[in-house]
């Protein structure tokens, strides 16, 4: 099965080569679809699992144990249609092309690639894009 | 055989006058060609929708009881500071002026204001003034309404950009700049300009849009002024005489109290600050060929400068790394050198197709004429300006 997490880490564990143990111990494959430090210096490292369930839920259980939070892939980018200008401000900074100008230049998304990176919020000058639940 | 101002204007008035946005010139030339399309067509609309940010709006909200002199003292509106060194009861607010305090303090500003002024909202304004005698009063707190108003004017003393520059960041990390967020080591390409929907791209030489111009500003008629700030006809031009770098620009103006909200729009970039989006239509009188094969430029035949704002930019060396056209950066992706660099737009073509298509209506139904300019532009192939 394959699933995708965020993992975020307490500035104390950034150090930690946890993709490194998952492969060996655990058997997955690993995806890494996006990797931030914050300024507070914890980290959160998007990824996408492939293995067998019982092997991801024990990996997954592993990590909890050891303090890295593991947070399901839950949140979505919603664009606000109402305050969206069509600009295309935001199309450029998506690295997976979910955010694009259609024929008409109109901007969609496109939900089944979004990652859920947050590029594309910071990006946008009339303040249309969210991330929600 | 050439037409004239009164000639379009009179078929205008009789709602006979045949129109055509800049994107169905296109088309329309490129089947009928120039000569049939400059007899059939009389007016051909023009419109751009972007972040203006040399935009704002000077108020007046009439006398109070007793008299308070705002020159001289203090004004805010919402907690974004207006310039008040005008007369007793006009101020000024600016798009780009920030909220310094307090909530929305990084992302409200003045475009945020004009927005909410002309959308009808209450909006609080705070005066502290130095009395006299004949303005006795030292401090005024109040909420206004646009329709209490005395006066609001939006002027614009550059607009309407003729051409601008495609933004990269050849730096490490990702800059944020007016130019939006640039990722690094060209990681994406941002342009701003409605390109073949632009008004002075679909009149190069300045043949028919000039001081005293009446155009569509923000859902009202307002008028050409002055040239705009940075106005330069001298800029470099490609065999077509379109410019191939930022060139010509309008200073504009309009009455604010009949304005539509969703054509000024409050704007805040990330780490750079605050502006104010406006839409602007210019209809352009096909007076003879000439302009009508202006008016039918297209995407392909617009090219624009590559800058890097990680250090061209802000250092003024006026380096431009490739020039690229506006239909490259339509289809989503220029190549620069060997890289394929993803491309996004700072200007809204839906909105200024919108434009171009509400003010082609106008001009159809009679309520729109075309002014002859008093006076050309600084560089008008017809001559007239300095």
């Amino acid at each position: 099965m394959k699933k995708k997490v965020f993992f975020k880490f307490p500035p104390k564990l950034v150090t930690k080569p946890v993709t490194y143990l998952l492969v060996k111990d655990y058997d997955l494959i690993i995806n890494i679809f996006s990797a931030r430090i914050n300024e507070d210096e914890a980290g959160i490292l998007g990824v996408e699992l492939d293995g067998l369930e019982e092997n991801i839920e024990a990996a997954l259980k592993y990590l909890k144990g050891v303090g890295i939070i593991v947070d399901d892939f839950d949140k979505r980018v919603r664009i606000d249609h109402t305050k969206c200008q069509n600009c295309g401000a935001c199309t450029s900074v998506c690295p997976t092309g979910s955010l694009s100008s259609d024929k008409d230049f109109k901007v969609s998304l496109d939900e089944g690639k979004c990652i859920v990176c947050r590029q594309c919020v910071d990006a946008c000058p009339f303040g249309a894009i969210e991330i929600g639940e | 055989m050439p037409k004239t101002y009164a000639e379009i204007n009179e078929r205008i008035r009789r709602r006979e006058a045949v129109v055509l946005t800049a994107e169905e010139a296109i088309g329309f030339v490129r089947e009928n060609g120039v000569r049939k399309a400059a007899k059939e067509i009389d007016v051909v609309t023009t419109a751009t929708f972007g972040t203006m940010c040399s935009s704002g709006a000077f108020l007046n909200v009439g006398h109070t009881k007793p008299k308070i002199k705002f020159g001289g003292g203090e004004v805010t509106l919402n907690g974004v500071e207006c310039y008040a060194g005008l007369a007793a009861v006009d101020f000024y607010i600016g798009a780009t002026a920030r909220k310094k305090h307090g909530a929305g303090s990084r992302t409200y500003g003045g475009g945020h204001v004009i927005h909410d002024l002309v959308a009808g909202k209450d909006v609080l304004l705070k005066a502290s003034a130095i009395p006299s005698d004949c303005y006795p009063r030292e401090e005024l707190e109040k909420w206004i309404n646009i329709r209490d108003v005395g006066h609001a004017v939006l002027v614009n003393p550059r607009n309407g950009y003729q051409n601008y520059n495609v933004a990269v960041n050849r730096s490490g990390s990702t800059i944020y700049t007016y130019m939006g967020k640039l990722l690094p080591g060209m990681g994406n390409a941002n342009y701003s300009s409605a390109g073949q929907l632009s008004p002075l791209l679909n009149d190069p030489r300045y043949e028919t849009i000039g001081i005293g111009t009446r155009v569509w500003l923000a859902g009202a008629q307002g008028y050409v002024f002055w040239n705009g700030t940075q106005h330069n006809p001298g800029a470099h031009r490609g065999a077509n005489g379109v410019p191939t770098e930022g060139a010509g620009t309008l200073g504009v103006c309009g009455d604010m109290k009949s304005m539509d909200p969703e054509y000024l729009v409050g704007t805040a970039f990330t780490n750079y600050g605050n502006s104010l989006a406006v839409g602007l239509g210019i209809p352009i009188p096909v007076l003879d060929e000439g302009i009508m094969r202006n008016v039918s430029v297209s995407d392909a035949e617009i090219f624009a400068p590559v800058v890097d704002y990680s250090a061209d930019y802000p250092n003024a060396t006026g380096r431009i790394i490739q020039k690229v056209s506006y239909a490259e950066l339509r289809s989503g992706e220029i190549m620069i050198g060997k890289k394929k660099v993803p491309t996004g737009s700072m200007s809204s073509y839906p909105k200024a197709l919108e434009i171009a298509g509400r003010l082609k209506g106008e001009v159809e139904k009679g309520r729109f004429l075309v002014q002859e300019p008093v006076q050309m532009l600084p560089g008008s192939k017809r001559g007239g300006g300095s």
